[in-house]
């Protein structure tokens, strides 16, 4: 008999289901596949707090997500591939939150948006009993936007990340100007 | 028609363990009553029928036990109402006021949540708010030593105790 799972936050189970490897791994049909996979990325609509309102500014035309084709913000998941974990994970939604992961298709990449599902963010302090603190301890992350909420452009940056996740290299310009 | 005075005069009536005047632009209620939690349905009864709606319930956990607060107000009259009962953290069982104001089911859901409190006769006293298996005592009740007694809390405004046993138990005279 396996050993019983090891709840990390009270009660939550994790994410059972992990992304396998192809199982038929011709390099340039993966290579093809995986370009257009990043550069049509199609997030779930999906927000719990604040940020969810950044994300909808990153989607409307002055920031335009659209320019970097992933504006095809999905009702469901089972057609997303990007899981955006926008804002406050209570202990009440992560169960949902777990769900939704494991009910994505692969290959599936989230996103840790803002501080709150990052580790809790705002909300951490000794005593606190709602939430998750992080939800990488339920659900792999691939790319984590700190931030309060993050602005617009670091969601930009972080679908980036993703496209450069899956296909190995960074497509746009660097800011420069605003690194100095 | 029921002025604030007549109010007081109908939760004296009732029962009423103290009676409070409150300054509306400060306090945001014009009267206020601790009550016997067997007077709350009547009271709320009487309150319903002269258009008043039930606001809130909030509870507040003091060192004499919790204090349980339901706000009224109406459409019709200036000024919000309060009433108040104490219950015993051992045992915070109160009855429900579903049968008088259907809303009230959320609201007492919702305390129930945070302080444990049992409404008896709610349809459906499950959480609201809460995942249903959240371990641990309710989150708002507080540890000891972190209690204020209730002639501290600001809730009394200015009161006439009626009740002496109420009034030593809040350590304040007639
Ligand atoms: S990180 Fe800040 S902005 Fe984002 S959900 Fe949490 S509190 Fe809201």
């Amino acid at each position: 008999m396996a050993a019983p799972e090891k709840l990390l936050v009270d009660g939550i189970r994790k994410a059972r289901s992990r992304v396998e490897p192809p199982i038929i791994n011709l390099k340039p049909v993966n290579w093809f596949f995986d370009l257009n996979r990043a550069m049509s990325i199609w997030p779930v609509t999906f927000g719990l707090a604040c940020c969810a309102i950044e994300m909808m500014a990153v989607s409307m035309a002055r920031f335009d997500i659209a320019r970097f084709g992933a504006e095809v913000f999905r009702p469901s998941v089972r057609q997303a591939d990007l899981l955006m974990v926008n804002g406050t994970v209570t202990k009440k939604m992560a169960p949902a939150v777990v769900r939704l992961y494991e009910q994505m298709p692969a290959p599936k990449y989230v996103m840790a948006c803002g501080n709150c599902s990052i580790s809790g963010g705002p909300f951490k302090f000794e005593g606190q009993y709602g939430l998750v603190e992080g939800i990488d301890q339920l659900i792999p992350v691939d790319v984590y936007i700190p931030g309060c909420p993050p602005r617009p452009e670091a969601f930009l940056e972080g679908i980036f990340k993703v496209q450069e996740i899956i296909t190995g290299r960074r497509w746009w310009p660097e800011p420069k100007e605003m690194i100095s | 028609m029921n002025g604030p005075e007549q109010w007081l005069n109908d939760w004296r009536k009732a029962g009423a363990l103290s009676l409070s005047r409150h300054d509306p632009a400060k306090e945001g209620i014009t009267v206020s009553a601790f009550l016997p939690a067997a007077a709350l349905i009547s009271s709320a009864e009487k309150l319903g029928q002269a258009g008043y709606t039930l606001l809130d319930i909030s509870a507040l956990e003091a060192l004499e036990g919790l204090v349980v607060t339901y706000h009224f107000d109406s459409f019709k009259e200036p000024g919000r109402l309060a009433l108040r009962v104490l219950v015993s953290p051992r045992k915070p069982a109160l009855p429900s006021l579903y049968s008088v104001f259907q809303g009230a089911e959320w609201h007492e859901r919702e305390a129930a949540d945070f302080f444990g409190l049992v409404f008896e006769n709610n349809p459906n006293l499950i959480p609201l708010l809460l995942p249903d298996d959240l371990p641990g005592p309710p989150p708002l009740r507080k540890k000891n030593g972190a209690l204020s007694p209730i002639s501290k809390l600001g809730l009394l405004g200015q009161a006439e105790i009626i009740d002496p046993g109420f009034g030593a138990a809040c350590g304040l005279g007639e």
